[in-house]
């Protein structure tokens, strides 16, 4: 059991953990490249032409029972049509999963503090915020590749501008994260300093529930996803105030 | 209002696509499913060819979209909105062609007409002729196909059922059966069955289009089959899909949308640029199929249609009319 904690603890458990998302959205990447339909003619240029060509808008019966067909037929199953939007929604979505990861950790600690799973977790804090960080990096990457019309156009947009800030509390924990700055702002400032990550929570919250088209779909998910780590949090607390009520 | 003016657009009878064709190409592809399911009968397959789809549907030439290509059609029936069935756009096919029945399919036309109509699908198409249009489809979730549908104009069935002077709107209901589509139970909380409307004159307009067919096939259950409407102006859900009744009325409908979200789904919906939707930008858009990398192309007022469509609105605020 000791071996197993060890390897829990040890960091050949955590970067696969870390690199397996990156790795599925490379391959989302360059499995859809490229694109552009191949050895389709000009519209205009097969339209205007005396002797047009039909199959330029019709498709065979076989493909149609391809799309149509249950069962055997379904092998042709598309799971990536707009590759913009799944990679926008997969980067957030895993994002937000190492940022509720990571802020079940330390409540876990102190609800219970001599399990020895929860010791070895504790350890990938660092590593799983800045995964949080990274993620969320490439995020807001693909979405600024929607190009800066549209930034200036949705920047005023609630849930856009809470994305946005998400992101600077992020950037400014991820910069400190690291022993040397960590030890130049003193082990007591930096652990309050890290205390803005509360603040995240709800704009992270708003920003995942109102970010689809089907909001109430898209809140009761964000809630699902958000209550263990809301439940652990509210345990922390109450346990903390019943422990100085003791003291008291 | 009677419409009994000759369209520059009308085809000919003879130019459509012959009814007997249509009807029986529904049929073989059927046969042609059940053949490919295992139980290959070559005579039976050559048979079904010759009755098969028409070698060359006929195509309405002006109305084309030329400045762009035909979305491939994996990605048309791959990836749809269809909350009566969920809100994955890509699980949509797969429940869509479970337990639900397109065929038979009555469609009732009433409310403010002269001459009130119920018939089947089939027949319905068999009346009114079938052609070819290639059209933009722009989502108001930003992204955009073009697709080639097979149809007939909605003013050529209005023009059957004579409405009165009464009649200044139209409403569209779509099906509702909770027991082939989970979405009802699941999504309860919108306003089933999913309804839609439009001014009796937009759905007068040339451009106005019932489908039952994509890519020159009958119209795949995830598309809305058997018929569906296409108002190529309007974002996509103003374009319901599986009609079951059409009426004609005097106040303006109520539809899902706009029951739903008020200040963000508008009556009109009309594809506009300048109007953003209240969470985000419709200035571009994306091009379904296209690499994740292309930028967004800018979307175009009535989405390239406002040369038509443009006099229905003289003198109207579009920002305040969303």
């Amino acid at each position: 059991m000791k071996g197993f904690y060890r390897f829990v603890g040890s960091r050949r458990f955590i970067l696969p953990l870390i690199i397996g998302p990156f790795v599925y959205l490379a391959w989302i990447f360059y499995s859809t490249q490229p694109r552009e339909p191949e050895n389709m003619p000009e519209v205009a240029e097969a339209t205007d032409a005396e002797e047009f060509d039909i199959n330029l808008f019709t498709v065979t019966d076989e493909e149609f029972n391809q799309v149509t067909g249950e069962g055997k037929e379904k092998t042709q199953t598309e799971s990536v049509v707009n590759i913009h939007e799944r990679l926008t929604d997969d980067t957030g979505n895993i994002a937000i999963a190492y940022f509720i990861w990571v802020l079940c950790l330390s409540p876990l600690k102190v609800l219970l503090r001599r399990n020895k799973l929860v010791s070895a977790l504790n350890r990938h804090r660092r590593t799983i915020g800045l995964a949080c960080f990274f993620y969320a990096m490439l995020h807001l990457v693909i979405y600024l590749t929607n190009g800066l019309q549209t930034l200036l156009d949705e920047i005023t947009r609630l849930y856009i501008a809470a994305g946005l800030s998400a992101f600077a509390i992020l950037l400014v924990m991820a910069l400190t994260s690291n022993n040397w700055t960590q030890r130049r702002i003193g082990g007591r400032k930096w652990k309050k300093l890290h205390r803005i990550v509360y603040i995240a929570i709800p704009i992270l919250i708003y920003h995942r529930a109102f970010a689809g088209k089907v909001s109430v779909e898209t809140i009761r998910e964000t809630f699902i996803w958000f209550s263990p780590m809301l439940i652990l949090q509210g345990l922390r607390i109450w346990k903390q105030i019943q422990e100085q009520k003791a003291k008291a | 209002m009677l419409i009994n003016k000759k369209q520059t657009w009308s085809l000919p009878e003879s130019a459509t696509t012959p009814e007997n064709d249509y009807l029986a190409r529904r049929k073989f592809i059927k046969k042609a499913g059940i053949l490919s399911a295992g139980t290959a009968i070559s005579t039976g397959l050559a048979q079904g060819a010759t009755a098969g789809f028409p070698e060359k549907p006929n195509l309405n030439k002006d109305f084309v979209v030329k400045d762009r290509k035909p979305t491939p059609y994996k990605w048309i029936t791959g990836y749809n909105n269809f909350y009566e069935f969920t809100t994955d756009k890509y699980d949509v096919r797969h429940l869509a062609n479970k337990e639900w029945k397109t065929e038979p399919w009555t469609l009732k036309i009433g409310g403010h007409v002269e001459k009130p109509l119920t018939l089947d699908v089939n027949d319905l198409c068999k009346q009114m002729g079938i052609e070819m249009r290639v059209y933009r489809f722009r989502c108001v979730e930003a992204w955009s196909m073009v697709v080639p549908w097979d149809g007939f104009p909605l003013s050529k069935l209005i023009k059957k059922v004579q409405p009165t002077s009464k009649a200044k709107y139209v409403k569209f209901t779509t099906f509702m059966d909770e027991k082939t589509a989970p979405g009802f139970k699941r999504y309860d909380y919108y306003d089933w069955p999913y309804t839609e409307g439009l001014r009796i004159d937009e759905a007068n307009n040339e451009l106005t289009f019932l489908a039952v067919g994509v890519y020159g096939r009958p119209i795949p259950n995830q598309n809305g089959a058997p018929i569906r409407l296409v108002v190529p102006w309007k974002y996509g859900f103003k374009s319901i899909k599986s009609l079951v009744r059409i009426d004609f009325t005097e106040d303006q409908p109520k539809t899902l949308w706009n029951s739903a979200g008020p200040n963000e789904y508008g009556f009109y919906s009309n594809v506009n640029p300048e109007v953003p939707h209240p969470r985000w930008s419709q200035a571009t858009e994306r091009v379904i199929g296209e690499s994740a990398l292309s930028p967004r192309i800018p979307t175009l007022k009535f989405n390239g249609y406002e040369e038509q469509v443009a006099n229905i609105y003289k003198g109207m605020d579009l920002v305040k009319h969303f």
